[in-house]
């Protein structure tokens, strides 16, 4: 389906939120704060209703993320949506960690809109082949 | 500005140049490198282990002496090298071939653009996704 899915902090998830919207077709983004809540919504959808990208920010505040990660790269059927995972800062070892974990990409985390627009438009480009 | 290795894993000279030609528009000071021989791509890997390994690898799947699924199983089998993000290139638009590379545990599949602008466009995308300057600093 059309849409992301999306966990962190609330700002940063707002951000999102917009930088998607203000992409042209305007790509929804449904959002959650907890990293549990995303997985009680994702385990419970059909392969029909998947969203095409899902973005987990690295610092959830319930879980931990690589678990989370782990936990859908597991999962016979989520295993194949792309998960992008975002991160203020994080050094090399761990985001080899999560590569190896299965996230499809470990990006920094925009500093303004502009750069948040960007990495939306970017992050379209390679996971919902916009070019 | 920090600069990003991006291997490009190709048996074509003419989508390897335009590949190259894409991201030297980009604003990220990319430098990419072919392996001489495809086969040699692991040995490639293992001659740079520790010293200079690639940010991202992209692989194109239609390939005369070996498959490029081929060559991501053997990546992906290495835990030397299993970090590496690898990124299908290719011209095939089959969603079999996008399926099985998927699940070979490709990071994304993205087909070979038909216009210099798509081109530079998929390589900016690339190059600002994979290559995190700020995150290689410990």
């Amino acid at each position: 389906m059309h849409y992301v899915l999306a966990v962190g902090a609330d700002e940063d998830i707002t951000f999102l939120d917009q930088a998607f919207h203000a992409q042209p077709g305007s790509i929804p983004v449904t959002c959650m704060n907890k990293g549990l809540n995303l997985w009680n919504f994702i385990s419970g959808q059909l392969p029909a209703e998947f969203p095409f990208l899902i973005i987990i920010d690295q610092h959830l505040s319930d879980i931990d993320s690589l678990a989370l990660l782990l936990r859908i790269k597991a999962d016979k059927q989520l295993k194949l949506i792309p998960v992008a995972m975002m991160s203020g800062f994080a050094p090399e070892e761990l985001i080899h960690e999560y590569y190896r974990a299965g996230a499809n990409c470990f990006y920094r985390k925009p500093l303004d809109v502009t750069d948040w627009h960007h990495m939306a438009e970017c992050l379209l480009t390679l996971f919902y082949n916009r070019y | 500005m920090t600069d990003c290795l991006i291997w490009v894993v190709d048996d074509d000279a003419d989508d390897i140049y335009l590949i190259e030609q894409g991201f030297r528009e980009c604003s990220f000071n990319v430098r990419t490198f072919t392996p001489p021989n495809v086969t040699d791509l692991i040995p490639a890997l293992e001659k740079t282990y520790l010293k200079d390994l690639p940010q991202v690898i992209l692989l194109d799947i239609n390939m005369p002496k070996v498959s490029g699924k081929e060559l991501l199983g053997w990546i992906r089998a290495d835990l030397r090298f299993r970090h590496i993000p690898v990124v299908m290139f290719t011209t095939s638009t089959s969603r079999n071939d996008r399926l099985e590379c998927m699940q070979l545990g490709a990071n994304c599949f993205l087909t070979k653009p038909n216009s210099y602008q798509s081109m530079v466009k998929v390589c900016s995308s690339l190059a600002t996704v994979f290559c995190t300057p700020e995150f290689s600093q410990s």
